[in-house]
């Protein structure tokens, strides 16, 4: 693979390659670029897509095409839009701001010394610029990580890790201030206006830093927080409607205890108030008699009033008829047969009934009569004769 | 206590009034009780009403039961299943989630078991879409949700909600009974 001799070259390619190039930036998490694509993206010039792949700055794979990882980080940094929050390690840092500094008080000439002064206001403004940009960047990790990973688990493992992170950060800014703050001899040897400087904007940086980051490791509590009581809920929710399923959650659970304590008053029926019109209004105001008119006008519609009405009632009903009929009051013939002392066919026979009546009537009525009433009678054996008619002799008890 | 009347309107009908309420008129109700919520409990409770809060909500309770416990389970065990539904949907819902119906409507046949939980509620409504309207008529009518487009039935999920959630969380289920429920 051939490399670029001179930033002039480099930028130069860049430049004949910038539209597929910013293409495939906007497409670097979503899908490789397919060679055809690519070539057309660059108007058929297929010598500039040769150069970026033979310089590296595209990798081809079969026939897709990927931003290689050095530049597509290279872009990510510069544009500020990296996902990943790059840490490295803390130790790195400081084990580099050490020796530099350990060089410089060991170095015997000025330009030497100037040279490791160089790298040190170096070193401690790439972990100023390294600290602000990873705060800011874990700022928006977390809310995207909270506001869009769908799957509960996920958001919370990513949560986690980014609070680590913002662990990390932290103990590089501390680590950095105690540098600053033990290193005495060194500043005090270093009488230098640049360093001094760089310093105390470093400073400044870093305390700035540390406030974004107390915000920041707030927030990820805070998320984890409403993760926790989410999923809680969730689960909480999910075992109640399974007992509920099982209609076991009466006896499970204590909300039955939880309902009586509770009077909120959504749960009762929904209250109708009806109110009355007040009738004074109605006589005095003139206002009413609009009202009554509605009224009287939606009631008088014909077909309403029609299918209310009645049939009309048959001549016949109205005339009064009358119509007797006979029946026997046997008590009140029980009654008068107990007051007296002859024998029930005796009494029947000769009962003077206010209608006449014949024989065989008064034979049915005998036998209703002595066998309706069996308690109040006393059944002889003895049989007496009337008009050819044998009958059994039965005396009141 | 400009509102009186209004208040009464809603809370009495058992509607919850929340802070985050899109509608201008509720949160002015909402910030005139929270200033004069003394008076308005005092007011309230000459008519056998408590005026109760929870979390950036307000709504009436009683001081003695109207009524059995088992209509009051029967209230709350609804809204178990309408939450299993929703938390489904979204394992997310809460307040300030805009949902809607269109976009439920299509989640039914891609998330796994929504649709079956849907059938098992509003037995007398017919068509998942009439279901649905019907889950939002709940949610809207307790004041736990608003619609706030109409054209596409989008609705947004009130502080109110937070309600229903610590009822939920306030139910214990035997420990001896939690090991046999499956996860």
């Amino acid at each position: 693979m051939a490399t670029f001799r001179s930033i002039k070259e480099l930028t130069r390619a860049l430049q004949q390659g910038a539209k597929l190039l910013s293409n495939m930036f906007l497409q670097r998490k979503t899908i490789a670029v397919k060679y055809d694509d690519a070539l057309e993206t660059l108007d058929g010039d297929e010598n500039k897509l040769k150069l970026l792949i033979t310089y590296g700055v595209i990798v081809q794979t079969g026939d897709s095409l990927e931003l290689d990882d050095a530049y597509q980080r290279f872009f990510e940094d510069v544009l500020a839009v990296n996902e990943d929050i790059n840490i490295s390690s803390v130790k790195m840092y400081i084990d580099k701001l050490n020796l530099g500094i350990n060089s410089y008080l060991a170095a015997e000439n000025n330009t030497r010394r100037e040279g490791f002064l160089r790298e040190i206001r170096h070193t401690f403004k790439s972990i100023d610029n390294a600290t602000r940009r990873n705060v800011i960047d874990l700022k928006r990790n977390i809310d995207d990580t909270y506001k869009q990973e769908p799957n509960f688990k996920i958001k919370e493992l990513r949560l986690k890790d980014f609070d680590e992170k913002a662990r990390l950060i932290g103990e590089l800014i501390h680590q950095t201030e105690r540098v600053m703050d033990e290193q005495t001899i060194f500043f005090s040897t270093a009488a230098d206006y640049g360093l001094k400087q760089a310093v105390s904007e470093v400073r400044e940086g870093l305390r700035e830093s540390a406030h974004g980051l107390i915000a920041v490791t707030a927030q990820i509590i805070d998320y984890l927080n409403r993760i926790e009581y989410q999923s809680r809920l969730v689960k909480r929710v999910r075992q109640l409607k399974y007992l509920r399923d099982q209609f076991m959650i009466e006896q499970a659970t204590n909300v039955k205890e939880l309902m009586a304590q509770t009077d909120a008053v959504w749960m009762e029926r929904q209250p109708k108030y009806i109110t009355r019109v007040s009738l004074d209004f109605l006589r005095n105001e003139d206002t009413a008699l609009d009202i009554l008119d509605n009224i009287r006008r939606r009631l008088s519609k014909k077909a309403n009033i029609k299918s209310r009405l009645a049939e009309k009632i048959d001549a016949n009903y109205l005339e009064e008829q009358t119509e007797t009929t006979r029946a026997f009051n046997h008590q009140e013939l029980l009654n008068g047969f107990l007051a007296q002392s002859s024998d029930l066919f005796y009494y029947v026979w000769n009962y003077s009934f206010s209608e006449s009546l014949d024989k065989e009537l008064r034979l049915v009525l005998f036998l209703q009569m002595a066998s309706q009433y069996p308690e109040q009678m006393r059944y002889t054996d003895e049989i007496k004769t009337i008009d050819n008619i044998d009958y059994p002799i039965i005396y009141p008890r | 206590m400009k509102y009186t009347s209004d208040i009464f309107q809603r809370l009495s009908r058992g509607q919850f009034i929340s802070s985050n309420s899109i509608d201008a008129e509720t949160r002015a109700i909402y910030n005139d009780i929270e200033e004069n919520q003394q008076e308005y409990e005092d007011y309230f409770s000459q008519i056998d009403f408590q005026l109760s809060s929870g979390d950036g909500f307000y709504y009436f309770s009683r001081k003695e039961a109207k009524v059995i416990i088992e209509n009051k389970l029967q209230s709350l065990f609804s809204w178990i299943d309408y939450l299993d539904f929703l938390k489904t949907y979204d394992t997310a819902f809460d307040a300030g989630t805009q949902f809607s119906l269109v976009q439920m409507e299509v989640k039914l046949s891609t998330i796994p078991g929504l649709k079956e939980k849907l059938a098992q509620l509003f037995p007398d409504k017919p068509s998942n879409r009439q279901k649905l309207e019907a889950l939002a008529c709940a949610l809207e009518s307790m004041g736990f949700a608003e619609l706030v487009n109409e054209t596409d039935s989008t609705y947004q999920v009130t502080n109110a909600f937070h309600y229903i959630e610590q009822i939920i969380l306030c139910i214990n289920i035997d420990e001896d009974v939690k090991d046999e429920i499956p996860q």
